[in-house]
């Protein structure tokens, strides 16, 4: 990007010191494990709000998924929609008061350990750390890709430097200073986050003759979609795909859906809700939430979108074709040429903020689940001497490791991919344990069993025989079959969501109401 | 039909589909202030 490199240099020092010193706050403010797990389930409304946000929006999620709606169109919005209704008020006030009261009843420092006390299981609070431990740094390491990419573009340094000082300063605050540092960052960061995307809406619009004359344009040039899209579904930039086309799948089932429903069921957003000291907290997160994620997501869909615009005038075709095909370059280079320097410096900030939020969020989380839950409670069965920080620690210090080894080896292709997969995969595998625990006194620890391993199981098996996304850049169905799916036409569009998380859900209510409730004692003293 | 109109006029867009889900974006997020406003000094 054409940036003046010194300036850059100088506001990002400024910003990793203020980033360092609110990590030191958090440090100080740590005392007890409790702290350091749970923010001594004190936060506030304001900082929980803003970090859940920050959290739940990654780097991709404005680049990747940006530029995917600057290929497919404003039908993205659906998922901005989604993202406020699933992930704001259906999170935050349906599902968060009782997981904070629940939480707080049984104990609770993480989103294994809830599952495994509210099933009297430690061993599913171990299989459900361990499985995070395994899936997480896959997700981590596509955060990693796409930060160390950005950050290489920018500085001018190779990929393995910048991947190592972007891990590096992440782990400082987060090992240091546990999840308090991360919330005080994450706050911090949300606020130049949402400012650089405000900026970014508010300028585009208007450098394009305000709302209506800006979608009008874009309606306009609906003929300029190139046509192996037209042939997949594609009906404009305004328009929503043809009904069962290619395309219409891979929004509504894969995107839509898949991120859109999967992210009530996330550990390290779902383990926030523990962390509030009353619901009256919870309700006003709401007020900064919602504009949050629209600023965020809804801002990223429409201006990707609005971006052929700009391409289509100045180039004379699509944003999609000016980038060779790479919808992760979309919004960086519609940005470098379309946005004056001075904001080219604040949404740089922006974007390293939302990397940072999501990945120490990330580490603190893998940390957690694999020093806590899986070595702590699960080979020491918690008779160690030594606190959780301790364990958590060396946790958050090997995962880190695993998800660098990961972004390292990993194809640079795989960041929407990865994040779609994981979110896939928890909802499938935690989602009928983590609803179901909270709101049915019937369910028992063999449905919660059952339907984590059947949604575990069958969401790999989909991604690696069916899915077309995934299994023919796989290879192992090929490999295995001679055939790239084992299903084919409209089967090898639909996400793994839309057939492994029903069928947990199925499992989840038949296995619980043909086994043994749950002592009734029990059952009242958390209901 | 006087939706549709009312849509095209104000936001420029006639899929129904995609102004729906914009009016809804932007239409959750101002409840989200209103609820949090409304909400702010609720007892627990």
């Amino acid at each position: 990007m054409t940036v003046d490199l010194k300036l850059l240099i100088a506001i990002t020092t400024v910003y990793l010191l203020i980033t360092f010193g609110l990590g030191w706050y958090g440090y100080k403010k740590t005392k007890t494990d409790a702290d350091y797990m749970l923010a001594g389930r004190n936060a506030s409304a304001v900082v929980m709000a803003l970090s859940y946000g920050a959290t739940f929006i990654s780097t991709s999620a404005i680049i990747g998924f940006g530029g995917m709606a600057a290929k497919t169109g404003m039908g993205l919005l659906w998922l901005a929609f989604l993202n406020i209704l699933v992930g704001i008020i259906i999170a935050f006030l349906v599902l968060g008061p009782k997981m904070r009261a629940m939480g707080k009843k049984l104990h609770a420092s993480t989103f294994p350990e809830f599952l495994g006390n509210r099933f009297k299981s430690s061993k599913m609070q171990s299989l459900v750390g361990l499985m995070l431990t395994f899936t997480m740094p896959l997700y981590a390491a596509s955060v990693l890709i796409a930060s160390a990419n950005y950050i290489q573009t920018i500085f001018g340094i190779p990929y393995t430097t910048a991947l190592l000082i972007f891990a590096a300063i992440v782990a400082i605050y987060v090992i240091v200073g546990g999840i308090l540092s991360v919330m005080y960052t994450d706050a911090f960061q949300a606020v130049i986050m949402f400012a650089g995307m405000a900026l970014l809406l508010v300028f585009t619009y208007s450098k394009m003759g305000g709302v209506i004359e800006a979608h009008t344009t874009l309606t306009n040039f609906a003929y300029y979609v190139p046509q192996d899209l037209v042939d997949a579904g594609h009906l404009g930039w305004t328009a929503m795909p043809a009904f069962n086309s290619e395309i219409w799948w891979m929004i509504v089932s894969s995107l839509i859906l898949g991120v859109g429903i999967g992210i009530i069921a996330q550990p390290q957003l779902a383990v926030r809700f523990m962390m509030v000291k009353d619901n009256k907290t919870l309700k006003r997160s709401v007020l900064a939430g919602g504009p949050f994620i629209f600023m965020m997501a809804g801002v990223a869909y429409i201006v990707g979108s609005l971006s052929n615009n700009y391409f289509i005038t100045e180039y004379n075709m699509t944003a999609f074709d000016y980038v060779g095909k790479d919808v992760d370059l979309i919004i960086p280079q519609f940005i470098n040429e379309f946005m004056p320097e001075s904001f080219i410096l604040i949404f740089t900030l922006a974007l390293i903020s939302a990397a940072m939020s999501t990945a120490g969020s990330q580490f603190h989380t893998m940390g957690t689940s694999f020093g806590y839950d899986v070595i702590q409670n699960g080979m020491f069965k918690g008779r160690s001497k030594k606190s959780a920080i301790v364990f958590t620690r060396i946790g958050i210090i090997i995962t880190i490791l695993i998800a660098l080894v990961l972004a390292y080896i990993l194809p640079g292709n795989i960041i929407a991919r990865s994040t779609s997969m994981f979110m896939g995969m928890c909802t499938s595998a935690f989602l009928p344990a983590y609803v179901g625990g909270l709101f049915w006194k019937k369910m028992t620890k063999e449905g919660a069993y059952a339907s984590i391993i059947v949604g575990f199981v069958t969401s790999i098996f989909w991604y690696v025989f069916v899915h077309a996304s995934e299994a023919v850049p796989l290879g192992i169905c090929e490999f295995l079959t001679g055939s790239p799916t084992l299903l084919s036409g409209t089967w090898a569009l639909v996400d793994p969501i839309l057939i492994a998380t029903p069928l947990s859900i199925i499992v989840a209510i038949a296995v619980s109401l043909m086994t043994k409730p749950m002592p009734k004692d029990f059952i009242k003293s958390i209901f | 039909m006087i939706m549709v109109i009312f849509m095209v006029t104000v936001l420029g867009i006639e899929d129904p589909q995609i102004w729906l889900a914009y009016i809804l974006c932007v239409g959750s997020a101002l409840w989200c202030v209103f609820y949090g406003l409304k909400h702010w000094n609720d007892d627990d």
